[in-house]
């Protein structure tokens, strides 16, 4: 965990996007997102990633985790680590538990490591 | 559910969420020779004050979907805060708004949990006399030497379209 020899930053997002469907029913803005992250270490990695939305100003309005695209298995307090093969790229999905009053102008992708995370780099030698 | 309507209560809401980070006794940070040295504390626990406060934010709560909330968070030294947030987002099978609190920190060395105590206001509440406070509960957050952590939180669940009488007598 304090090993400052890896790779920095363990993972990149090199994209991010969303679809957002504005509901006629009740004018809120449903949003799904995916985004793919590179993992720039030399062994297979968990990788978890938290999901920002933005609107046109700026102003954050909506936040998730990738666990949210399975809210009735996982809940949506925690985090769902997806697999990344040494130096490859994995695709996070997320779809966001809530609706948004307005449509999303930006999305980023903020890949993080979990608290099981270490494993992984004990098998670097 | 008829968002308009229920969740005008909830539309005021304030909370302030104060948390105290720490390095937990495993953390491997004490194996670098490099690492910086630990505040000292009468506890094995190294305790690096972290708040977080939040309040509603103008103009953002006149339609039906999430409602974001201004938040504050000061990070203890050595951590950075990359994005912060938090909300309140209405239950999908429910009359229930839930809050949210989702945190993106960086960190020179490694911390492996926070502990966090916080506290929730109603607007017709008298501000030293919270609505709800909770207390000590442990946030699991990994984050390696130069890396990014990050939680998405979820803190309380709220009936929408109740007064504050009604929710502090349930």
């Amino acid at each position: 965990m304090n090993n400052t020899t890896f790779a920095n930053p363990y993972f990149t997002a090199t994209s991010a996007d969303m679809a957002a469907k504005k509901d006629p029913a009740n004018g809120l803005f449903n949003v799904e997102a995916k985004g793919k992250v590179k993992n720039n270490l030399p062994v297979e990695a968990a990788v978890s990633g938290l999901f920002f939305f933005y609107d046109a100003k700026g102003q954050v309005i909506g936040f998730t985790t990738t666990i949210c695209g399975d809210q009735k298995t996982y809940g949506c307090g925690g985090t769902l680590p997806i697999k990344v093969p040494a130096r490859g790229d994995s695709e996070l999905p997320t779809v966001l538990p809530y609706p948004l009053d307005v449509q999303p102008a930006k999305v980023v992708l903020y890949p993080f490591v979990d608290i099981y995370f270490a494993q992984y780099l004990s098998k670097i030698k | 559910m008829d968002t308009k309507n229920n969740r005008l209560p909830l539309l005021i809401a304030l909370f302030v969420l104060v948390s105290q980070a720490c390095s937990l006794p495993f953390s491997l940070s004490s194996l670098n020779p490099m690492a910086p040295p630990k505040p000292e504390t009468a506890s094995p626990v190294a305790a690096l004050p972290t708040q977080m406060m939040a309040t509603p934010k103008p103009g953002t709560t006149s339609l039906g979907g999430a409602i974001p909330i201004q938040i504050n968070v000061t990070a203890p030294e050595g951590v950075q805060v990359v994005e912060k947030a938090a909300l309140l987002a209405p239950h999908k099978e429910a009359q229930l708004y839930t809050l949210y609190a989702g945190i993106v920190l960086s960190s020179a060395r490694a911390s492996l949990g926070f502990k966090a105590d916080y506290q929730i206001w109603d607007a017709d509440v008298v501000k030293d006399k919270p609505f709800e406070t909770k207390g000590d509960p442990r946030l699991w957050l990994a984050i390696p030497a130069r890396q990014t952590g990050a939680r998405f939180i979820k803190l309380s669940d709220y009936p929408s379209g109740k007064s504050r009488k009604e929710l502090m007598s349930n």
